[in-house]
């Protein structure tokens, strides 16, 4: 029997990106473009809390940490989450074996890869 | 490639050249299409380890024989082929691709240290082979998650934390990786001195980690430098220009094939006095009155060389410098 065909991770991964980065400005384009280095040479659990912190003055910060922390979730639970409080997410993280926490950082990088492209033509 | 006289191979001499990073390595990829960074740099398309093109290697190597001076540019010509008329005839060296060997990864117990594979070590295994090269050490499998070294310092309990990540490690009770990082240490990193600090880590700290886990180090732990432009009068970052760019980190170890054949020439031209693949390889690796030879040069690679990026020791193995 042919299975129905699905869109592929990926395309999934870009349909979440193009929906989230709709009207979210210049401030947050540009945090999106230099959020792979952060957590290439901080780590991603760092740069999160990073942006928490500054998500308590910045939209951008918060939006963006929001994006992440949600996509993160459904990733790891396999079914869609929204809202999902920070805390949480550092709590998942921080009991995940280090396989684990090496597959949401590789899943953090694979979506940054579209929020930063798509974040760069919705500003345009 | 133009047919070969019966009984000529197109290569008679191979080396292998060991390329010791100690500076930060911009090979670019060119601009990047859905990247995670603006000014990626070089990979293998199969394996996505980072890789530098031999046209890459072949220009840095050329060009710093060129800015040596001496006397002898046609001597560049003989070696390396004709500048502008391609078509008229080869150069007598080829250098492969630049593939990787070791990689340094962060440590806190050890500042960092070298991770290679069982990947890395077979196929550099195979080119030693085929450069006739003696390099019998056997390589020990190891599953994801684990790892195997040498220095009990290393170790938390029985784990060793790479960056963030823990794996389980295992000593190497029947010397099979020292045997490797004994043999890497004395071939891959240059001579003397000023290298025995380096020498002596890789001897000790180096990691043998699964593919998998080479393969993420690899790819996501390589140095992301922002670059701004800062504007001339306030002498602050101006906006608007802010782009991220890949390099491979200092302390990283690779590898590429040299190889020479005898000098050619053009086609209806005399090819008297031709020099030997022997003699053209000694040339390039040892120099001569006028150029210091490739073996123990700092040769600067990829781009960036104003910011001093691309600074990479070479070391030859092979004949005559066994």
């Amino acid at each position: 029997m042919i299975k129905q065909a699905q869109p592929s991770l990926d395309q999934r991964r870009a349909a979440y990106a193009w929906e989230k980065v709709q009207g979210c400005g210049g401030e947050y384009m540009k945090l999106a473009k230099g959020a792979p280095a952060l957590i290439m040479n901080n780590g991603l659990m760092q740069t999160l809390a990073f942006y928490e912190d500054k998500g308590e003055k910045h939209n951008h910060h918060r939006d963006l940490n929001r994006h992440i922390i949600d996509w993160l979730a459904t990733y790891l639970t396999g079914k869609p989450v929204a809202n999902v409080p920070f805390a949480t997410m550092m709590d998942a993280l921080l009991q995940a074996d280090s396989a684990k926490y090496r597959r949401a950082t590789q899943e953090t990088l694979a979506l940054l890869r579209w929020i930063r492209q798509f974040a760069a033509i919705d500003y345009r | 490639m133009a047919a070969l006289s019966s009984g000529e191979t197109m290569f008679q001499e191979n080396r292998i050249v060991f390329l010791y990073c100690i500076s930060p390595v911009h090979m670019g990829a060119g601009t990047a299409v859905g990247g995670l960074i603006d000014n990626p740099i070089q990979r293998e398309k199969h394996t996505d380890y980072p890789v530098m093109a031999g046209s890459g290697i072949k220009g840095a190597i050329r060009h710093d024989y060129w800015a040596q001076g001496g006397s002898d540019n046609q001597l560049l010509k003989r070696i390396f082929g004709p500048e502008k008329d391609a078509a008229e005839h080869a150069g007598a060296v080829s250098f492969g691709d630049g593939q990787l060997l070791a990689f340094p990864v962060r440590c806190a117990k050890a500042g960092y240290v070298y991770a290679t594979s069982p990947l890395l070590l077979a196929r550099l295994q195979r080119h030693m082979t085929l450069a006739g090269i003696q390099a019998d050490w056997n390589i020990p499998d190891i599953s994801s998650g684990h790892c195997r070294l040498r220095n009990p310092d290393l170790l938390s309990d029985d784990h060793i934390a790479l960056e963030a990540y823990e794996l389980v490690a295992q000593l190497d009770a029947d010397n099979a990786l020292g045997q490797i990082a004994d043999w890497m240490a004395e071939n891959g990193l240059p001579e003397g001195e000023n290298y025995s600090f380096f020498r002596d880590k890789l001897k000790k700290d180096l990691v043998l980690l699964s593919n998998e886990e080479m393969h993420y180090f690899a790819v996501n732990s390589t140095v992301v430098e922002p670059h701004v432009r800062i504007d001339d009068v306030s002498g602050t970052a101006d906006g608007g220009a802010l782009f991220y760019s890949e390099n491979l980190p200092p302390e990283s170890l690779l590898y590429t094939t040299l190889m020479a054949s005898r000098e050619r020439y053009k086609k209806g031209d005399g090819g008297d006095n031709r020099m030997e693949a022997t003699q053209i390889v000694d040339t390039l690796v040892n120099g001569n009155d006028h150029w210091q030879g490739l073996h123990g040069r700092m040769v600067q690679f990829g781009g960036d060389a104003t910011t001093g990026r691309g600074q990479i020791v070479c070391s030859v193995k092979g004949d005559k410098h066994d």
